[in-house]
């Protein structure tokens, strides 16, 4: 039997014992018989991606980049049975659309309902379904992601990758289910399995979430394409489309979207738009080493993207695009990330849900916590409260956030994935948080402010949504709140830093290898190399990269240490003098 | 996508980061509304049971599997050290000795020292998992918990399984959030089962964090693998192979076998040129490629159930599972440098299949840049006859894909010998 449906049996079967509530697993299983891998031959290479039959007679829908105009030859897989020949029906590339039509199709093989997107509201659980990264080539199966329709906004500019195909520009659905390379041609499907978008492969720069062409957008080409096609070869079909969303699939994850859907609109009026113009800066000499590791490894989040430049400054920029905040206070305060206003500001503007769009200037802020306050005049603004109690592990969550549209409110959920990072200033979130929801509030299932989203990576645009996102908590934004109030700028605490990257290399090595060392800083003064063992600390020895940092951190900048490396066969003490550690 | 894209869209190992954060005690859980307290009271039970069985392992992550103490993790984690020091996610320090690692399925097995062993979190059964089904990932992303002592926990759904990637056989893939630093750490299902080790992140375009799609080695892969990784006394446990038969790669829809060796372990076992090989343990067998992956699922040394076809008959057969044989591409590089330049190609080889030309110039391979030839022969000294590796040439200023199947080694130089005689 085949995997997928062996998997949907199985969960059919235990369906009632499930500690996560029961799984309408049928709906993945009638999924994973109307989806399809699709390969184009073209004179540029073969394409691949996903479709999804829309017609019991064989028609199947996908996408541009995947199958181009200009194929020649189009080949479909089913989850079983083998490989068919496909005729190309009709491609529109403005909207990502192509119909492919299949002459026989294997015993079994399910249709899926088409939904008009115009119902479709944000929060309501959606998932995607395709061929990611090549899996059902691979091991014959396809991919399932369950997620929400997470905002709903224009697309205004062409986001490709590189000789990619030209991709959609126009209204999209949103979503946080997963859209990898592979999955473009798929579905985006409600929370009962039927179809209300195209997955697409363009996105927002504020956002770098997945997104999928709206229904309603292709139903009027993918209709009249099936209608004419099947007209000429004398059998006329016609797609069932309906209005509304079918009983859930995954009950569970649809009561959790809907008590959010109905949370963020009530602290929807408090969340607003940022507009941020710069002066353009003059280059400052950094690292580039720093801010991308051999690896290409994330570094932690830093909050001043404007001092850095170098070969990767470009990926570092913020979009053209808002930013989020939330009203604290009737008479115009506005609290947000202070990466959302760092920087020489040439003109500051926040945008109200109503369309108000007011100069705002900036009152305090702490570049640690990563806050600031904003003042705009106005008055009897709807401020929203900070929750009293402090949010645990584990805890339902959702970011909100006003971009790329400052009209409409986009939002992630997830889980608290850890308290208290960063000096216990910050908690650790699986919410997708990038560039455009940064600095909006993060909210319970009740509709209570328990953060204000920060500390947004800004190791480059996919490192966005990285699923460890930050906030700060209610609790340390009270510590500040008056302070920012009063315009206080808050210093960063001093902490020590050597200068090395650093590897594991377990017992054997005696101590912590040094994998790279920074430029202009202490351990390269010191004369420290990459190969070094550093075995201790003045007299305290170091077993794993967690000591050394440890060892570092509790001292201050400017402090002399002693270090005893292991170099070759040689053992050699080195003096090195602390500096600031840049991330804090 | 274009299958340019396809190639840049890498599979990519997570590894080991560093970071700073500071420790506070945790809050008190406040009252919530029913469907957020049951997500919550899932997620903190589960992260409550796994803190003392989590192990932060260099920067990467482990977790302890039975009451003996023996923790598992990825072997990229632990790498060729022998001994590690680690901590538990309840704050405890143990050190343990590495007592196996299966490379080619990124596990290795860890044994604390001394009487004071952690407590441990249960095998589940991975193969009764469905998509959809709710999952707990616990870890040290990008190691914000070196620091803190504390892992974080993110919650997803599986999203498929069975899956087999390069390094990766039979995994569970989940949307639950696994960035570098989450190696090696626990999957689990919301009622505190591990079923499988976050091992690989795929990545959207090179960048190194979660696209949504993470690749964890399920628990009934280091099930079949635990007794061979106990026996192995520290040392490399190789994955199981076809000793003797050659398969004919080039049939789509079925895995013939083309040739069998003489008095090997695929002859003893009764196997014959012709035959299409069906199932493999309790898996049906979809094309040759799919059984070398299959076959990677077993230990060298496995007691393995085959059922072929032959003359229109099934028939059952046992196999004591070889170890893979060493793969080659058949290329000659130029002498005396580190250059990836191709001087020569082995004519009839896989890369004369592949379409590689001399001058052409190889950049990457499975996935990652490559500069010099030491490099390229650190990743393909892990690869086996029968695998298919992808490499980026080089040629006239295009970047090139190509998939090439891995010939074993010693036809290569044979070929190689034959061409030197004609020439």
């Amino acid at each position: 039997m085949n995997r997928v449906l062996r998997s949907a049996l199985l969960a059919t079967l235990l369906a009632g014992v499930l500690v996560a509530g029961p799984v309408r697993a049928d709906v993945l299983g009638d999924l994973a018989r109307a989806t399809v891998a699709v390969t184009a031959v073209t004179d540029r290479g073969n394409y691949v991606g996903t479709g999804v039959v829309v017609h019991k007679s064989g028609y199947v829908l996908t996408s541009t980049t995947v199958v181009p105009p200009d194929a020649k030859e189009v080949r479909v897989r089913f989850l079983s049975g083998p490989e068919v020949r496909g005729e190309l029906v009709a491609t529109d590339a403005r909207m990502e659309l192509a119909v492919v039509k299949v002459p026989r199709m294997p015993a079994g093989t399910r249709a899926v309902a088409i939904r008009r997107s115009a119902g479709v509201h944000v929060g309501e659980p959606a998932f995607s379904y395709g061929d990611a990264f090549t899996t059902f080539g691979d091991s014959g199966t396809f991919t399932a992601s369950l997620g929400i329709v997470s905002g709903t906004y224009e697309l205004t500019r062409q986001i490709s990758p590189p000789g990619n195909m030209p991709v959609y520009v126009g209204r999209v659905l949103e979503t946080t289910a997963t859209l990898a390379p592979g999955m473009d041609g798929g579905p985006l499907l409600d929370g009962s399995g039927r179809l209300i978008g195209l997955l697409s492969l363009n996105v927002s720069e504020a956002r770098w979430l997945g997104v999928a062409v709206p229904s309603d957008t292709l139903l009027g080409p993918l209709e009249k394409a099936i209608e004419t096609h099947s007209r000429a070869a004398g059998k006329p079909v016609r797609l069932t489309v309906v209005d509304t969303a079918g009983p859930p699939a995954f009950p569970q994850q649809a009561r959790r979207a809907e008590a959010f859907a109905k949370a963020a609109d009530a602290i929807a009026g408090s969340v607003v738009a940022i507009e941020a113009v710069r002066h353009p800066t003059k280059p400052v000499e950094t690292a580039p080493a720093t801010h991308r590791g051999r690896r290409g490894r994330p570094e932690l989040p830093r909050t001043d993207p404007d001092e850095l430049t170098g070969p990767y400054a470009g990926i570092l920029q913020r979009p053209d695009a808002p930013a989020t905040g939330l009203i604290v206070s009737a008479d115009g305060e506005i609290l947000t990330s202070h990466f959302n206003v760092a920087g020489n500001i040439k003109s500051l503007h926040v945008v109200l849900p109503d369309g108000r769009r007011l100069p705002a200037r900036r009152l305090g802020w702490d570049a640690f916590r990563d806050l600031a306050m904003l003042k705009v005049d106005a008055k009897d603004l709807p401020a929203a409260t900070l929750a009293e109690e402090p949010t645990p592990v584990g805890a339902a969550v959702a970011a909100l956030g006003r971009s790329p549209d400052p009209a409409s409110l986009t939002m992630t959920t997830g889980i608290v994935s850890a308290a208290d990072r960063f000096d216990g200033t910050a908690i650790q979130i699986d919410a997708r948080t990038n560039y455009g929801n940064t600095g909006g509030p993060l909210i319970d299932e009740k509709g209570r402010c328990v953060g204000v989203v920060a500390h947004v990576s800004t190791d480059g645009m996919w490192s966005q949504n990285s699923g460890v996102g930050f906030a700060i908590p209610t609790r340390s934004i009270r510590q500040v709140l008056d302070r920012l109030r009063a315009g206080e700028v808050i210093a960063k605490p001093q902490r020590g830093y050597l200068g090395v990257r650093t590897g594991s290399a377990g017992l054997d090595a005696g101590g912590v290898r040094v994998e790279a060392v920074m430029p202009d800083t202490g351990a390269q003064r010191a004369g420290l190399r990459a190969g070094d063992v550093i075995t201790h600390v003045d007299a305290e020895p170091v077993g794993e990269p967690a000591d050394l940092t440890r060892l570092i951190l509790r001292r201050a900048p400017g402090e002399e240490v002693s270090l005893t490396i292991r170099r070759g066969q040689s053992v050699e003490k080195i003096q090195a003098t602390l500096g600031v550690h840049p991330y804090q | 996508m274009n299958t340019m894209l396809r190639t840049k869209a890498l599979i990519l190992v997570l590894s080991l980061a560093s970071a700073v954060a500071a420790a506070a005690p945790p809050p008190a859980p406040p009252a919530t509304q029913p469907a957020a307290r049951v997500a919550r009271a899932l997620v903190s039970e589960v992260l409550d049971r796994a803190a003392g069985a989590f192990m932060f392992i260099g920067g990467g992550s482990g977790v302890a599997i039975d009451p003996d103490g023996y923790v598992i993790t990825n072997a990229h984690v632990v790498q060729g050290s022998k001994r590690w020091r680690m901590r538990s996610g309840a704050g405890k320090a143990y050190t343990a000795d590495v007592v196996g690692r299966a490379t080619m399925t990124d596990l290795a097995l860890l044994k604390i020292r001394g009487e004071d062993l952690p407590p441990h979190l249960p095998l589940g059964d991975s193969d009764a998992l469905h998509p959809g089904e709710p999952v707990v990932a616990v870890g040290n992303p990008f190691g914000l918990g070196n620091v803190d002592g504390v892992p974080a926990v993110s919650l997803g759904s599986v999203s498929a399984l069975g899956v087999d990637r390069p390094r990766a056989w039979d995994c569970v893939v989940t949307d639950a959030a696994i960035n570098p630093g989450n190696s090696g750490g626990p999957l689990m299902t919301t009622d505190g089962r591990v079923v499988g080790i976050n091992g690989q992140v795929a990545t959207r375009f090179g960048v190194r964090a979660n696209t949504g799609i993470g690749f964890a080695i399920s628990s009934n892969q280091i099930r079949r693998y635990l007794p061979a990784l106990r026996e192995a006394a520290g040392a490399e446990v190789a994955p199981g192979a076809l000793a003797g038969a050659t398969l004919d790669y080039d049939r789509a829809g079925e895995a013939r076998v083309d040739k069998v060796a003489d008095g090997s372990a695929a002859q003893k076992a009764g196997l014959r040129p012709g035959d299409v090989v069906r199932r493999i343990g309790q898996w049906d067998v979809r094309d040759s490629g799919h059984l070398t992956a299959l076959v990677g699922r077993f230990p060298a040394g496995a007691d393995v159930e085959l059922a072929v076809s032959r003359d229109g008959q099934t028939r059952r057969l046992r196999m004591t599972l070889g170890a893979p044989v060493p793969g080659a591409v058949g290329v000659v590089f130029h002498r005396g440098n580190q250059s990836l330049r191709i001087d020569r190609v082995v004519p009839g080889g896989p890369a004369d299949h592949a379409g590689i030309q001399p001058g052409d110039v190889i950049r990457g391979i499975s996935g990652f840049r490559i500069r010099r030839r030491s490099e390229f022969q650190a990743i393909l000294s892990n690869a086996h006859a029968g695998e298919t590796v992808h490499l980026t040439l080089a040629r006239e200023g295009k970047d090139i894909p190509v998939a090439v199947r891995l010939a074993p080694a010693a036809e290569i130089q044979k070929l190689l010998d034959a061409a030197d005689k004609e020439g």
